[in-house]
């Protein structure tokens, strides 16, 4: 896709801000990286090889009695039990001294007996965000080589809660934002583009709406609903859309007079056309810059609410989660300082990223 | 005017009256309101062009808005070609506005920074569909043609043009739909005097060629004269004067007319030394306090007592020559001269 002039001269001035433009390269490695959080920190090897067959178990599912075992569930690869059948191809012995077997197996041999050997290939951190740490002492354990951030109060891996939280985090703000800018967009467009009684009733709908106490709403909701993420995000889009209605609204009603909207009206475009192909391209500036306050101030919400105990379920990987536990144990300050870095450097990369764009929209800025 | 009594009239604007709500005492005060224009009639035959002339204020764009119903008629008829413009709703109108289309004054504003030429001009043909998708970009072209730009140039933005060439854009727009009525709103004021020749030049080869009818509006008398075939003067969205090319040049008769044309430079040393220069001193009336009389008449050289009481009607003084004055009788005799 070819970019037309303007576009062209929007990203070279993004370019020349070396902070945004640095920023922009961070964040989206971390995100592209956090988007395989299931390949970097998981509990399940990305790929098994037994008795010559090749097994892929984060994305299916395999009974341990598949690798010689007792049980119909699902292998539990982190088991010296299951490593060892993996290893020697399924010797009965395993169930015996599996340590001795899986050391006696790496020259292909076990008691001088030739056998299947198979291997598997694990995740940088082998913890996903759920799993308990098999890791003697009281939690919270502090960092060591086996977990780098150290684990939570539950004997759970930091560094795997993270990875898989800020996902989470970065999905969830960018399907309520997402969602949220577009309902207000559309919102703010009729009611600029029609004005009049349209304009004065929508306005006070919205003022209405944007009166109802959200907080209270999303706790009463999860408690006659359950907790979901889904239901979240759709609680959150409806207290959020509110935001760029004004700010759209008010591009519309000044664009609404404009000539070549006229122009557009007087050759019979529906309206419809007009709005969405002639005025909101035009209005688009002013829509990017309320965006990096929503989408922190959608993150925040997010950390906010299961801060208090009133967003995701808890056993999934939230960073508000962390931040509670970390207040709950303050002898633990690895949880306080990780949670505090996560935060500051995701909402510090969006602001810079966001910036950037901003100044890069503005036709008025000149850049050297 | 003889060969053009027989031609048919192809729009014809009947007590055309527009007011906008001014303000409001409180929540249930009564509104004010702003004639813009008020009780006008016009026709215009076919083929042929029509200035309407006035100072900023006069309501001149406010009744072409209200003609091609951009702006909402209070009241009055505008028939074009038999069907009543005003009354038609939702998809007729928009099939209807084929017919009649709008050439902006700005060229800078009334095409959007983010379209394609080639898009701008093409939009209509999509819009209507009228015309098969294959059929189009060939009328594009040949528009383009029409109105004197490259082909080439179909792929650039507005603001790589320059404000004539623009105008061009704004013209072939209005082409693109096979109009029959074009309302030019002060189409070259924008312009430096070189490219206003040029751009009045080509509205009257695409009249000639494609059989246009122009509405067209304007305040500079030395456009209007090189352009138009009848003329009416407004004056605080009354129509004062209403008649052909020459006989308003020649024989002026409103007050106002005359002031209009006495106040158009002129290189001709004979002509220059002809014309009494007349002033018309003060401001035009308050518009939401219109006087009752006439509303020319805190300005008129010539005013009498009855002027400020009673209001004039527009008649009928000579053949094809109307006029909204005491003053003026039957002889057609200005009352300046």
């Amino acid at each position: 896709m070819a970019l037309s002039p303007l576009n062209q001269r929007r990203w070279s001035n993004f370019k020349k801000n070396r902070r945004a433009y640095w920023s922009l390269w961070i964040f989206t490695v971390l995100f592209v990286l956090s988007l395989g959080a299931e390949f970097l920190a998981n509990d399940k090897p990305i790929l098994v090889q037994y008795r010559g067959n090749y097994y892929t178990p984060i994305f299916n599912f395999y009974p341990e009695t598949e690798f010689g075992g007792d049980f119909q569930t699902e292998a539990v690869y982190r088991d010296p039990e299951v490593k060892c059948l993996i290893v020697s191809g399924g010797l009965e012995d395993c169930f015996d001294d599996p340590d001795a077997i899986i050391e006696d197996a790496a020259d292909g041999t076990v008691n001088g007996e030739v056998i299947a050997k198979g291997w598997s290939v694990w995740p940088l951190i082998p913890y996903s965000y759920d799993t308990a740490v098999d890791r003697p002492g009281a939690a919270p354990l502090p960092p060591n080589a086996q977990n780098l951030l150290g684990t939570d109060g539950t004997k759970r891996d930091v560094l795997a809660r993270i990875i898989h939280g800020f996902r989470l985090s970065i999905l969830f703000t960018l399907i309520v934002t997402g969602t949220a800018t577009i309902i207000g967009i559309i919102a703010g467009a009729v009611q600029g583009f029609f004005g009049g009684l349209t304009d004065l009733i929508f306005q006070r709908v919205i003022e209405i709406w944007s009166a109802i106490p959200s907080l209270y709403v999303i706790i009463l909701m999860f408690a006659i609903l359950g907790r979901s993420f889904w239901l979240l995000v759709v609680l959150l889009i409806l207290f959020s859309w509110t935001g760029l209605v004004g700010v759209v609204r008010a591009e519309f009603l000044r664009a609404r007079n404009l000539e070549y909207v006229r122009a557009a009206r007087a050759l019979g475009v529906s309206n419809v056309t007009i709005m969405f192909r002639h005025m909101l391209p035009n209005a688009m500036v002013a829509t990017l810059t309320m965006l990096p306050f929503i989408i922190t101030g959608t993150i925040s919400s997010l950390a906010v609410l299961d801060f208090l105990g009133f967003g995701l379920p808890s056993s999934s990987p939230s960073l508000g989660e962390l931040t509670l536990q970390a207040k709950q144990n303050l002898q633990a300050p690895w949880l306080a300082f990780t949670a505090f870095f996560t935060f500051a450097i995701m909402l510090s990369l969006l602001i810079f990223i966001f910036e950037g764009i901003r100044d890069a929209f503005d036709p008025r800025k000149t850049f050297s | 005017m003889s060969d053009t009594a027989q031609k048919d009239v192809l729009l014809n604007v009947e007590n055309l009256t527009v007011r906008f709500a001014v303000k409001k005492g409180g929540l249930f005060g009564q509104p004010k309101y702003l004639y813009a224009v008020d009780d006008i009639s016009f026709e215009i035959k076919r083929g042929e062009t029509l200035a309407i002339v006035g100072e900023s204020g006069s309501g001149k764009t406010t009744a072409a808005l209200a003609v091609a119903r951009l702006v909402n008629a209070y009241k009055g008829r505008v028939d074009l070609d038999g069907t009543d413009f005003l009354t038609l709703e939702d998809e007729d109108l928009r099939q209807a506005r084929a017919k009649m289309q709008f050439i902006f004054q700005d060229p800078y504003s009334s095409l959007n920074p983010r379209v394609r030429a080639e898009k701008i001009v093409r939009e209509p043909l999509d819009n209507l569909d009228a015309v098969p998708e294959a059929e189009r970009q060939g009328i594009v072209d040949k528009l383009f043609e029409a109105v004197g730009l490259h082909p080439e140039q179909q792929r650039l933005f507005p603001h790589q043009f320059s404000g004539g060439q623009r105008q061009r854009i704004g013209i072939a727009r209005a082409l693109s739909t096979q109009p029959e009525l074009i309302i030019c709103d002060e189409p070259v004021s924008a312009l430096d005097v070189a490219v206003q020749a040029q751009i009045l030049n080509l509205l009257r080869k695409l009249q000639a060629d494609f059989g246009l009818t122009y509405l067209f509006i304007s305040h500079d008398l030395g456009v209007v004269q090189h352009m138009c075939d009848s003329i009416a003067v407004m004056y605080m969205g009354k129509v004062v004067e209403y008649a052909d090319r020459l006989s308003l040049f020649n024989n002026p008769l409103h007050p106002y007319t005359v002031a209009l044309l006495s106040a158009v430079p002129s290189v001709d040393k004979k002509r220059r030394a002809d014309t009494k220069r007349i002033l018309i001193p003060g401001d035009p009336p308050d518009p939401l306090a219109l006087p009752e009389g006439c509303r020319f008449a805190n300005r008129c050289p010539v005013a009498q007592d009855r002027c400020k009481t009673q209001q004039p009607s527009l008649k009928t003084v000579a053949t094809g020559h109307k006029v909204a004055c005491h003053l003026v009788d039957e002889t057609a005799v200005s009352p300046l001269r």
